[in-house]
């Protein structure tokens, strides 16, 4: 390739990456935001419900199934299912789930499914408050909130293939990459800006690239449908034949016979596993078609081989014999076993403490990169607009939006935990609600600089949304003290760590806030306040217009 | 064995900062600048040491969750180093020199 074409290559794709980052940059930012967050949630969960027993590891499985199959016979004796989920790992309460057999008005047979934490002292059921929890924060990466699913797959998806475009297009105009590795120049204005996109987007590049490409992965029975439809037709039965090709684990269940038959006690198969693989290793044990003579057990140890999951072990329900050990891949295709590989990396769930803590690093660092990218791109048109006295509509919409979304979205986090501490627990839709502060919470930040920017200067609004978001999340554990008894006196009494991890990582928030904060009150302001830059606009152009009439003259 | 191959990884990086002249200026003010040959010791130094890094991690934890661990690990050791030629380049040369000695009696222990 010539220099020249090498040199319109490079500026191609320079277009490119921009324009693909800044289109979807405030989503993409909500993504690895409310994702990042989500490797926490069942920390982020728990914490939310205050209400439930704080569990301790060390109590003997053997114990808390007694408790568990003791509450499943008073509420749940005709059930066909029982199924028990132990406190282990980042499991952090007993809980049991069941069916009931229900009818619809039209005479159809359906279930329905109950759940219950327990208290495994008292054996009965913890009342906890109604929350979203983690679990909403980390569903909201790929389905958002408020729309259809399938439309926010999409939305997604074609995020994730913006992101997608703008690393391969990073890494081709990224000319020195392993010279400027680890370059960071601080106080260097618009050098700064660039080394950070730099050093946050090269360094945890295997994580972008995996995370974005198993993402796109994840939602392509979404987004390829046309691919589905080419092999097995159209319409709904030919769509769920693929799915039960594709998901079929060679484990044919079999379905209940009718022959009422005497099954024997999970707590009997659990005693025979521990003999085997020894004590407290369950994540959950159930049991199908329960009272007959089809009747099985199904359990699996909370532990990982590398990236898989544990086999899960299938006894007959009657007898105890061991029938079936399924060890997840051992029939799928290559492509399907890609497809496990790629979903899981994404999910992390193979992951400890320590690796989890890494992927919640890298999810930031990719949160920082876009928002830096962001910056970046109001920053350098600033400067031009400043040297040239023409400030566009494009770049104020962007430097205002910039602000809401960059420091918006964590203060808007922040207000989903402050409201669910201060709305009262039986507040009927509270989950709901906890959402819509959010989302309000979000909008006014958005609305902010746009309401006050006659006045301040947008270094002055970065600021006052830096000390905002610093005093959410520092005064949440002070928050978390005066409404319930899981604080951090108790919790680092008691060695709860995922309780209080999370009141620290909000202190860490914090001061990265007021850090931030800090650095701003001493950065020279480059606006002017924001309509004095409109007025310009207007002044700059008669300027032209006069220059060109007396040049016109001349 | 871990704690071998996290050193061997944050020795790959410091000497692989070495070979890049900018870098070799922070580490070094005093000195003259290393010749054309010795950036390229350093750089296959590095990269030798990056690659036992990533074998330790695939021996002990097996390819998928070794090469996890490894990228993960990676990201957080360079993250931290480029933090450290920002603003306290000189902790560096204390840090790098005691992890090889730590490297390098650790392999004799265990030879």
């Amino acid at each position: 390739m010539s220099a020249a074409a090498e040199g319109n290559f490079r500026h191609s794709m320079k277009w490119l990456h921009t324009w693909s980052g800044l289109l979807v940059g405030t989503v993409l930012y909500f993504m690895f935001i409310t994702g990042t967050a989500g490797y926490f949630n069942d920390e982020i969960s728990r914490w939310m419900q205050p209400e439930l027993p704080m569990v301790n590891g060390s109590i003997s499985q053997k114990k808390l199934l007694n408790v568990a199959e003791k509450r499943l016979n008073e509420v749940a004796s005709e059930s066909s299912q029982w199924w028990v989920d132990f406190p282990i790992g980042r499991q952090l309460s007993l809980r049991i789930n069941w069916s009931e057999k229900t009818k619809n008005s039209g005479g159809e047979e359906g279930e329905k499914w109950h759940e219950e934490v327990l208290n495994y002292n008292t054996g009965k059921p913890s009342i906890a408050r109604e929350t979203g929890g983690g679990d909403t924060l980390y569903y909201m990466h790929y389905a958002l909130y408020y729309i259809p699913n399938v439309l926010a797959y999409w939305i997604t998806s074609l995020c994730a293939m913006f992101m997608f475009i703008g690393l391969i297009t990073g890494i081709v105009i990224h000319r020195q990459i392993f010279k400027d590795f680890f370059t960071f120049r601080p106080g260097k204005k618009q050098h700064s800006w660039r080394d950070m996109h730099n050093v946050l987007s090269v360094l945890p590049l295997p994580f972008h690239i995996m995370i974005t490409y198993s993402g796109l992965l994840f939602l392509m029975f979404t987004t390829m449908q046309g691919v589905i439809s080419a092999s097995y037709g159209t319409g709904q039965q030919n769509k769920d034949r693929f799915y039960d090709d594709i998901y079929s684990q060679g484990v044919a269940h079999k379905g209940a016979a009718g022959i009422t038959a005497k099954n024997i006690t999970l707590s009997s198969v659990l005693l025979a596993v521990e003999q085997r693989k020894g004590e407290n290793k369950l994540s959950y044990i159930g049991i199908e078609n329960r009272g007959d003579i089809n009747a099985h057990i199904e359990l699996a140890a909370y532990d990982y081989d590398g990236l898989k999951a544990s086999e899960i072990q299938i006894y007959n329900g009657v007898n105890g014999e061991l029938q079936h050990t399924n060890k997840g891949d051992e029939s799928s295709s290559a492509a399907m076993n890609f497809y496990n590989i790629m979903t899981v990396l994404h999910e992390g769930d193979f992951a400890n403490y320590f690796l989890r803590w890494l992927y919640f690093i890298s999810g930031l660092m990719g949160a920082g990169m876009i928002a830096s990218g962001m910056i970046l791109w109001a920053n350098k048109r600033r400067e031009r607009a400043n040297k040239k006295g023409i400030v566009s509509k494009g770049l104020v919409l962007v430097e205002r939006v910039n602000i809401g979304t960059i420091v918006g979205l964590p203060i808007a986090i922040a207000i989903y935990f402050w409201v669910n501490r201060l709305l009262p627990a039986s507040f009927a839709g509270r989950a709901d609600w906890e959402m819509n502060g959010l989302f309000i919470s979000w909008a006014l930040m958005l609305a902010y600089p746009f309401c006050v920017a006659h006045k301040y200067t947008i270094t002055k609004i970065w600021r006052d949304q830096l000390i905002i978001a610093a005093a959410l999340y520092g005064f949440l554990p002070v928050l978390n003290l005066l409404t319930t008894n899981t604080h951090l006196g108790n919790t680092l009494a008691n060695g709860y760590w995922a309780l209080a991890g999370f009141d620290l990582t909000m202190i860490v928030f914090s001061l990265c806030f007021s850090f931030a904060a800090y650095r701003l009150h001493y950065q020279q302001d480059v606006t002017k306040p924001a309509t004095s830059s409109l007025q310009a606009i207007k002044v700059s152009r008669v300027k032209q217009v006069n220059r060109i009439i007396e040049a016109a003259e001349q | 064995m871990m704690i071998f191959a996290n050193t061997a990884l944050f020795i790959g990086f410091f000497v692989i900062s070495m070979s890049i002249k900018r870098h070799f200026k922070q580490l070094f003010p005093q000195r003259k600048m290393a010749s054309l040959k010795w950036l390229l010791i350093f750089r296959t130094i590095g990269y030798t040491s990056l690659l036992l890094s990533a074998s330790l991690y695939i021996t002990g934890l097996g390819i998928g969750l070794g090469l996890v661990s490894f990228f993960g690990l990676l990201t957080l050791v360079t993250f931290m180093q480029s933090l450290c030629f920002s603003y306290k380049p000189q902790w560096l040369v204390p840090i790098g020199f005691a992890s090889i000695l730590y490297l390098i009696i650790y392999s004799c222990l265990n030879i």
